[in-house]
């Protein structure tokens, strides 16, 4: 077996005992258009425990991203979660004073939410008020476009101090304290001038460090981070990188690193999850999964990608043909009219089972069925 | 003769003279406030760019966003009227001309040698055009065929991209990402160019299409004796595609170079910084913990740092860079640096930072 640095195997043996944060169990999120229905997120099953930072890769409409925006609720219609439910640790109960008040300031019923294994409550379906308890306090989100995420007509220090507020009974002055405090930590100089900046003041990098800032302002437990780098350049990319890196063993939260760069995908995180069409096709330790792919959507897109240094003249090996349109999918297996290993009559019957190996790589494909090898 | 995909380094000297060459190439645009619109400053957006394309070959471009390797690719088409400088065009009878100074109507003709891929395939179609009139415009704006001849030149033409000629009377919004941008380059190659600028061409497309668009880019160099310039941020891509690198920053060219020497051992700070910073899919390798992490911003062009640009982020900036503008000098044989240091600093290429 090849030599893994020692850092990762134990970050990887510390994570195990962790409790979980989030367990998305069968999600399915549909989305019913004029001509179609496309099925988003079709049975996706994650789980990520304190102090993991787990990459879900894929290409741009298989589901990723849809996925990040399930778990917090914020699909916009005409989506619509079908199925499943978004497990994570029960938030503290509002104290009397925070809790809002009905009408003529009659106290209201508790907070409706499925319960769960675990002391862990369902999002799906729940109550508003727990949904916000989770959003942006538990859990939030850095999206993907800084510009577009943040609003143009406010200061950084006023779209932050919102966030604080709205989750913490601080005083004006005591939040604008913590976001000079948070500014300086992701490495934003000058963090007292800054707080009054508008975000076109501020260059891509110190935007996207902006919005870093803006979710770790009420100490989440888990960190989704949609695309986070994708519009920078590579210099600034490494720098982000380094940021979240640092962030995450600093505070030990959880990290959902969604990206379409599986060197992005290496850099930081300990597991993957390979996505097609809305499926988890490939889940496992990141440094197995991509020393030893097993699926062939996994093998072909590891292969398809430039790597610095392995120019050998040899010519890069492009997945054949292109992403499936989302109204027409393929019946079976989803990757099947492009996989090299299709068997007639089995890849396009049924969709094929998870595969699981002793060491919890899992992978979605019949050719790793124990009966039929 | 010429074997664009050798990788081996040059196995003939490539031929001496090249296809295009810029000398000084320089493009300002000036800042204007206030009500009477007064010049109160310029951006140097290109600043004296010496480069040579050779026939044939691929020249990769590589740098941040706003390094000025856009504006340096719309002048070289005349996009962009340069400020100053020549742009020395080598015929296909062996005559040299200064784009630079032809007015439109002169250029014309060169219009059709030198084309352009664009970057973002859902917005350089117009969607109201069928692939037909999309491929066939330049062909009819410069009478190049009869007009009964169109269609089935047309459909060669999308054949050699790799679409179907069926696809003929259907409109963009019918494809995909990557049936774009291959009609993009059925577009840039409908009047047999002999140099095509493809600006971040492949950068909007997703893993597995942007192979596919890389391969076909090669395939239709060898098949049609082109020659490339493409502009890029991504060094995975370029090391891919490119016969020779110019690296950027800030609007000057700091380092160039035959792609394996200038990745394996390069003569700039800001390259080795480039290349440390490329994040790498191999698990083994991904998390090396020498990565030089550059510190700060790209400095703006409009407020230039005195000395080398690229000083307040060099970990190996003295004194002298401070205050003294390195010029691009010859270092080694084929390779030019803007380094006051570059024969003294040992820096890493990507065996070092990568794995080996």
């Amino acid at each position: 077996m090849l030599q893994t640095p020692t850092s990762e195997q134990t970050a990887r043996r510390r994570v195990d005992d962790q409790p979980v944060v989030l367990r998305i169990s069968g999600l399915r999120t549909r989305f019913a258009l004029d001509d179609g229905v496309v099925d988003a997120v079709e049975g996706v099953d994650l789980e990520v425990r304190r102090g993991e930072t787990l990459a879900v890769v894929g290409e741009s409409g298989c589901g990723k991203s849809v996925m990040a925006r399930s778990v917090l609720q914020l699909v916009d219609r005409p989506g619509r979660i079908v199925g499943g439910q978004v497990w994570v640790p029960r938030p503290p109960e509002p104290t009397a004073a925070g809790r809002r008040r009905g009408w003529f300031g009659r106290t209201r019923r508790p907070p409706r939410a499925e319960e769960g294994p675990d002391g862990m409550v369902g999002l799906v379906g729940a109550d508003p008020e727990v949904v916000r308890a989770v959003r942006g306090k538990r859990i939030s989100m850095v999206f993907q476009e800084p510009m577009t995420s943040l609003s143009a007509v406010h200061t950084v220090g006023h779209q932050i101090t919102e966030a604080i507020q709205l989750h913490e009974p601080m005083t004006k002055q005591e939040a604008r304290e913590r976001v000079v405090d948070l500014l300086r930590k992701v490495g934003i100089a000058a963090p007292e001038k800054r707080v009054d900046a508008y975000p076109f003041q501020l260059s891509g990098g110190m935007r996207q460090r902006v919005m870093i800032a803006m979710a770790l302002s009420c100490d989440p437990e888990l960190l989704i981070a949609d695309e986070p780098t994708t519009a920078l350049d590579v210099t600034t990319q490494a720098q982000i990188l380094e940021l979240l890196g640092r962030l995450r063993d600093e505070l030990g939260m959880a990290i959902m690193l969604i990206t379409h760069d599986l060197g992005v995908a290496a850099q930081l995180a300990d597991s993957v999850a390979v996505m097609y069409l809305g499926r988890v096709v490939e889940r496992g330790d990141l440094a197995e999964v991509f020393r030893d792919p097993r699926h062939p959507y996994t093998q072909a897109l590891l292969r398809s990608v430039p790597k610095l240094g392995r120019r050998t003249g040899e010519r890069l090996a492009p997945v054949r043909g292109m992403v499936p349109h989302p109204y027409a999918r393929p019946s079976g297996c989803s990757f099947r009219d492009r996989c090299d290993h299709f068997i007639e009559g089995v890849c396009d019957t049924a969709l094929p089972p998870v595969v699981r190996d002793e060491h919890g790589h899992e992978v979605r494909c019949v050719l790793y069925q124990e009966d039929r090898r | 003769m010429t074997q664009p995909t050798a990788t081996a380094p040059a196995p003939q000297p490539a031929p001496a003279e090249p296809l295009l060459e810029t000398r000084a190439l320089t493009k300002t645009f000036p800042i204007r406030k206030g009500f009477l619109s007064r010049t109160v400053g310029e951006v140097r957006a290109v600043a004296e760019v010496d480069l040579q394309i050779r026939p044939g070959q691929t020249v990769g471009l590589v740098g941040e966003s706003g390094c000025g390797k856009s504006t340096l690719g719309r002048c070289i088409l005349r996009a962009h009227q340069p400020t100053s400088g020549e742009i020395r065009y080598r015929r296909a009878d062996g005559e040299v001309v200064d784009l630079a100074q032809l007015s439109e109507k002169e250029l014309k003709p060169y219009r059709r040698d030198i084309r352009m891929v664009f970057q973002d395939p859902f917005s350089s179609l117009n969607p109201r055009m069928t692939l037909l009139e999309l491929v066939g415009e330049p062909l009819l704006v410069n009478h190049v065929v009869p007009k009964n001849q169109i269609e089935g030149r047309v459909a060669e033409l999308l054949r050699r991209v790799g679409l179907r000629p069926e696809y003929l009377h259907r409109y963009p919004n019918a494809f995909s990402g990557g049936e774009r941008q291959r009609v993009g380059l059925a577009r840039a190659l409908a009047l047999d160019p002999r140099l095509v600028v493809a600006d971040e061409a492949v950068s909007a497309l997703d893993v597995s299409v942007r192979a596919q668009i890389l391969n076909l880019m090669k395939d239709l160099q060898e098949a049609e004796d082109l020659t490339y310039l493409f502009i890029s941020h991504d060094l995975g891509m370029v090391e891919y595609m490119a016969d020779e690198v110019v690296v950027m920053y800030v609007g000057r060219v700091v380092e160039t170079g035959p792609t394996d020497e200038l990745y394996t051992r390069p003569l700039h700070p800001y390259t080795e910084a480039l290349l440390s910073s490329v994040p790498d899919p191999d698990p083994n390798t991904a998390r090396r913990p020498e990565r030089i992490v550059l510190r700060g911003e790209v400095a703006d062009p409009s407020d230039v740092p005195p000395g080398c640009p690229f000083n307040p982020r060099c970990f190996y900036a003295e004194e002298r860079c401070r205050t003294e503008v390195p010029a691009l000098r010859e270092v080694a044989p084929g390779r030019r640096a803007a380094c006051h240091f570059a024969e003294t600093l040992q820096l890493r290429g990507i065996e070092e930072l990568g794995a080996a």
